[in-house]
């Protein structure tokens, strides 16, 4: 070892940890400042053209409205962000599982992948008044079978993608091992295909609130956030409306930042680059 | 083609400290009339043709020649990675395919295919997992790998944050932990710089030493081949036949100063001029 190529590493690895930090910091500052800067133009704008309430209230009555009803917005993200998560771990670890199947053994490949994409076809809200007959519609899990069948499809897919995108000179080395086909699937397989399996987390936690609102939409439960903005339009409390919204989008944000978080802890060498 | 070992084996006897490998011990490999073809019909390439030679246990030996010329994939015919067209391969008189699933073969191959997602210590011991070794045991033997090929210090880094040469050095630690009888390289060093690869060389030959071990190595550079083999088989492309087997009777250990023997010289010249007869076939 010399002492060139010792030291190059751990000053290399300093400078990474280093330009990460930076990294965060440059892509959360801009991010911030755009959001406030689109938030300050709302207000001036509909405060100087004067844009009535029922269009488009304030952002800072939109905000006042939020805190205000805050007990009452819990209630409504608990209700269907509960849904949201059910259905996101139920269609994910549906999916996942799957598409393993599907990755092990051919014939189930050819088998469940046209039932995959099929799947994926239905259109969501056409499914919502059918799972509420199966579920009864004050159940909690007429939603999550919503939200489960939404986030399955790219689940699957990437499943499969995933798994099947091992590096050829990794399989040849597991070959000259004479690694069984289990060491060969939990030990490359699996690994390879986080990227991919996160990849599917992050769509499907951002269509998992879209799902779960949707069916919130045809019945459900009463004390849900669809059934919340329902209730607020028909009694032209539009601000409410909004607050829900904000709710519902910073619910999303946080699932989805969960995602994310955990893709970091789980494949941190996807930033070794 | 047995080869004809006797000068190379006594020099390397008399010169080299006790220890050190010689050519001296029985065929472990026995690659038997060896043709490979790719393709049917008249689209048919054909990689091998009648390939013989016989490695013995314990020595050094490289196979070079011009790109296309076969000796990939003749090292992948010797570890049962490709299957011949024809002809047999033999280790330790077993198959070639029965010498693999008895885990005889370490393999190197030119890019290190590290597990990425893997520290270097958990790279080290994937193939002791894969033979069912236990967590301690294969620990402690990972660890000793890694200062073997002097990386002691970067057991909990990802390959991702090593250079080029020390990933490669990984993947030497991993293809000898499980202690394999054949250690088959297929251009390790091929990706570094002159450098590097150098210090390399000199690093392989060390672990050698202290293992043991048999080698295939396969590369495009004479230097290279002259400086870490004991014996040389150099091939012609299309298809890929041996052209010659050189005798390297410079005595081991070898170290920097080989590569300013005049002998050193005279033999790159020789292995030079026997690659240009190839070119010209």
């Amino acid at each position: 070892m010399t002492p060139s190529a010792s030291a190059v590493t751990p000053a290399a690895s300093s400078t990474g940890r280093r330009s990460a930090a930076q990294d965060v910091a440059g892509r959360t500052l801009p991010a911030v400042l755009t959001a406030l800067l689109v938030l300050v133009l709302w207000e001036v704008v509909v405060r100087a053209v004067g844009i009535r309430p029922i269009f488009l209230p304030t952002p800072s009555s939109i905000t006042a409205t939020f805190f205000a009803e805050i007990p009452r917005l819990a209630e409504a993200i608990w209700t269907t962000g509960r849904a949201a998560i059910l259905g996101f771990v139920i269609g994910g670890g549906a999916g996942f599982v799957t598409g393993a199947l599907a990755a092990r053994w051919r014939w189930m490949r050819e088998g469940l992948l046209p039932m995959g994409v099929a799947f994926g076809a239905i259109p969501i809200v056409a499914t919502a008044p059918i799972f509420n007959l199966w579920f009864s519609s004050l159940s909690v899990w007429s939603n999550a079978a919503v939200v489960a069948l939404v986030v399955f499809f790219p689940m699957l897919v990437n499943t499969i993608t995933g798994l099947s995108a091992t590096d050829g000179g990794h399989e040849e080395l597991m070959r000259s091992l004479a690694a069984p086909r289990n060491a060969v699937f939990t030990k490359l397989m699996v690994p390879t295909s986080l990227p991919f399996v996160f990849g599917a987390l992050r769509v499907g936690a951002a269509l998992a609130v879209i799902a779960a609102v949707v069916s919130d939409f045809f019945g459900g439960l009463r004390s849900s956030a669809g059934f919340f903005i329902k209730t607020l339009m028909a009694t032209a409390d539009y601000t409410g409306a909004w607050a829900t919204v904000a709710a519902l989008c910073l619910f999303g944000l946080a699932l989805y930042g969960s995602v994310a978080l955990a893709e970091r802890t789980l494949t941190p060498w996807g930033d070794d680059g | 083609m047995i080869p004809s070992d006797g000068s190379t084996a006594s020099t390397a006897q008399n010169d080299a400290p006790v220890g050190a490998p010689s050519d001296g011990g029985e065929a472990l490999v026995s690659v038997r009339d060896v043709t490979k073809r790719f393709g049917d019909g008249p689209d048919a390439v054909t990689a091998l043709s009648d390939v013989s030679i016989d490695v013995p246990a314990g020595s050094f030996w490289s196979l070079i020649g011009p790109s296309g010329c076969g000796k990939s994939t003749l090292l992948r015919v010797m570890g049962d990675l490709i299957q011949p067209t024809d002809g047999s391969v033999t280790v330790g008189g077993r198959t070639a395919a029965e010498a693999r699933r008895a885990r005889d073969y370490g393999m190197v191959f030119q890019k290190p295919t590290l597990f990425n997602w893997r520290t270097v210590r958990r790279n080290v011991e994937l193939p002791l997992e894969i033979v069912g070794m236990g967590k301690d045991e294969r620990r402690k033997r990972a660890e000793v790998m890694l200062e073997l090929v002097e990386l002691g210090d970067f057991a909990t880094k990802r390959p991702g944050q090593l250079s080029g040469g020390m990933q490669q050095r990984v993947a030497i630690a991993r293809a000898l932990s499980f202690e394999p009888s054949l250690l088959l390289m297929d251009e390790p060093f091929g990706a570094l710089d002159e450098i590097t690869r150098e210090r390399m060389n000199d690093e392989l030959l060390r672990i050698w030493q202290r293992l043991q071990t048999t080698v295939v190595f396969v590369t495009h550079s004479i230097p290279e081949a002259v400086f870490l083999s004991s014996h040389i088989i150099v091939m012609s492309p299309r298809p890929g036949r041996v052209l010659a087997e050189i005798d390297v009777d410079l005595p081991y250990p070898r170290s920097e100063d080989t590569r300013e023997l005049p002998r050193y010289f005279e033999l790159v010249t020789e292995v030079r001029e026997t690659l240009r007869e190839a070119q010209q076939l």
